[in-house]
């Protein structure tokens, strides 16, 4: 029965209740072994005491007869020994001696830790039931133990399942709370880009109403005129020749413009080869007239014809935001003399196109960010920070491209290259 | 509305940057009222120009225009004279604008595109002193 935990009382083998006895005489143990014959019993005997307990380092026994003379190793130092040992110490000695009969060596052994004391010859009887009513205790004992031992496992295993819930409610915890972000990012981001949409529109509508604001008047004027002419009789087929014609060459404008800016706005088309110059002139052509009336010029130069195959909208996209940046910074920054200048070119089989303002540039801190989704130094309400992340987007993700940032001599410049 | 007779010679500056714009008021205005003197000038720098050299009665201008613009230029004008009278034109998206005219003080305002008998009501209420 070896390799058995030996901090844990062991119930004896089928059921049984071991009892050790020990004496160095065969005959004794003989004896003993007869008079205890029981199939409730174990019987573990032991010829001296150092191997009483090598037998109780392998077993729990319910109750240890021990023998007081013995060589080498009396009952009473063996005794001691079971005693000093924390795993043995409640387990019942009962002395039994034919020699030591004087009452010194009775209180002595009583003195050790003996439950009994008993004097050959035996009395079979006796003996028998002295050692029935501690193998009683010991089954009980048992019992109470294996019971205190389930509940003891089923209080660990509670322990381990609370902790593994308490694990499962803590990764549930932080998955809910990375969820929630998550959604609360994407809702945001939503909202931004949205909100990004309706401001490129009103800022469309905004270059629509400066772009008819004129036309719009001379055509008034011009019908007014007719009337007018009329009225005060110098109305002529000439005058009405003439002015259906300016008329008319307005209304072309006009409706020339919002062609324009509609095709801006109309974002899916397949993609194409397209020149570049004809999308900076076009979306110059829309912001110009409100540009200038805000005091800010713009100048075009290119070179080499560069071409880029993708979504001419798109670029286009990008180009007006570009734009609107400058515009902002330099509207921000009260630059006289305000210029933005556009600049494209074909290199090494790349479309490049730079466009750069005289607003004094962007802060160093800031020049890493300025891509990044929600950034924006502007005002509350003016800007969502996404017009440059969108940009990069479409220029990275879309065409393939890059686009970058860096201060020059007087200002800010964007360079995008396809 | 034909002119009359016993009213005493009106002068009259219009600004205005669009050429077309310009050359339809100018003779819509002077049809309407024939016995007045009609300068023109097509940008404020002009117009202040003209203002000081002839200093008309009643200044017609626009507000935005390059250059110098109407704001710019009816501030240095009420400088060398208060008494200078403005008939302002805007469209609408330029309608914030109107506040940093009011400061200088105009006469009537008119939202473009210009009614002419909305001018012409204007040009008849501010010339009457």
């Amino acid at each position: 029965m070896s390799g058995k935990e030996h901090n844990k009382t062991t119930p004896p083998a089928k059921g049984k209740i071991n009892i050790l006895i020990v004496d160095d005489l065969p005959k004794n143990l003989l004896a003993l072994e007869a008079v205890l014959s029981d199939p409730g019993y174990h019987v573990v005997r032991a010829g001296s005491g150092p191997e009483a307990l090598r037998c109780l380092l392998e077993e729990d026994f319910a109750v240890i007869l021990l023998d007081v003379n013995m060589p080498v190793m009396g009952g009473f130092e063996t005794a001691e020994v079971i005693r000093g040992h924390d795993r043995f110490r409640h387990i019942p000695i009962i002395f039994i001696t034919g020699v030591e009969k004087s009452d010194i060596q009775i209180f002595k052994g009583y003195s050790i830790g003996a439950v009994d004391y008993i004097l050959q010859p035996l009395v079979p009887e006796i003996l028998k039931a002295k050692v029935a009513v501690f193998a009683e205790l010991f089954r009980k004992n048992s019992k109470l133990e294996g019971r205190a031992q389930k509940i003891e496992n089923i209080n660990e295993e509670l322990k381990a399942v609370n902790a593994e819930l308490q694990e499962t409610k803590h990764e549930l915890e932080v998955e809910t709370a990375e969820r929630i972000r998550t959604l609360e990012e994407l809702g945001q981001r939503d909202l931004l880009i949205h909100q990004s949409r309706m401001t490129a529109m009103g800022e469309m509508l905004g270059n629509i109403a400066h772009q008819w604001r004129q036309p719009l008047n001379v055509l008034g004027l011009q019908v007014q005129e007719l009337g007018l002419s009329y009225k005060h009789g110098n109305f002529s087929k000439g005058l009405l020749d003439d002015n259906i014609a300016r008329a008319m060459g307005i209304i072309q404008h006009l409706s020339q413009t919002i062609d324009t800016f509609r095709d801006f706005l109309i974002s899916s088309e397949e993609k194409k080869p397209f020149k570049v110059d004809q999308i900076i002139a076009k979306a110059v052509s829309l912001v110009e007239e409100n540009y200038t009336s805000q005091g800010i010029h713009i100048d075009i130069g290119s070179t080499g014809d560069p071409q880029i195959i993708g979504h001419p909208n798109e670029f286009g996209q990008v180009l007006l935001n570009l734009l609107r940046n400058a515009k902002d910074a330099m509207l921000e920054q009260r630059v006289n003399d305000a210029c933005i200048t556009v600049r494209s070119w074909a290199e090494n089989d790349r479309a490049v196109v730079t466009i750069t303002d005289n607003a004094g540039g962007i802060k160093k801190e800031i020049l890493d960010k300025i891509f990044d989704a929600y950034f924006t130094t502007k005002e509350l309400g003016k800007g969502t920070g996404v017009g440059l992340f969108i940009s990069k987007n479409i220029i990275e993700n879309n065409l393939g491209g890059r686009l970058s940032a860096r201060n020059v001599e007087g200002g800010a410049e964007f360079r995008i290259e396809v | 509305m034909t002119s009359d007779k016993s009213r005493p010679l009106l002068s009259l500056l219009i600004v205005e940057d669009d050429k077309m714009a310009l050359s339809i008021i100018v003779r819509m205005v002077a049809n309407e009222f024939p016995h007045c003197t009609i300068h023109s000038a097509e940008n404020g720098i002009m117009g202040l120009e003209l203002y000081k050299e002839l200093t008309p009665d009643l200044v017609i201008t626009d507000i935005n225009m390059p250059g110098m613009g109407g704001i710019e230029m009816a501030r240095e004008i009420r400088s060398i004279d208060v008494n200078a009278r403005f008939i302002v034109m805007t469209a609408y998206s330029d309608i914030d604008l109107l506040e940093k005219f009011q400061e200088i003080g105009f006469c009537v305002y008119l939202l473009k595109p210009l009614k002419f008998e909305e001018l012409f009501a204007a040009i008849e209420k501010c010339s009457k002193r």
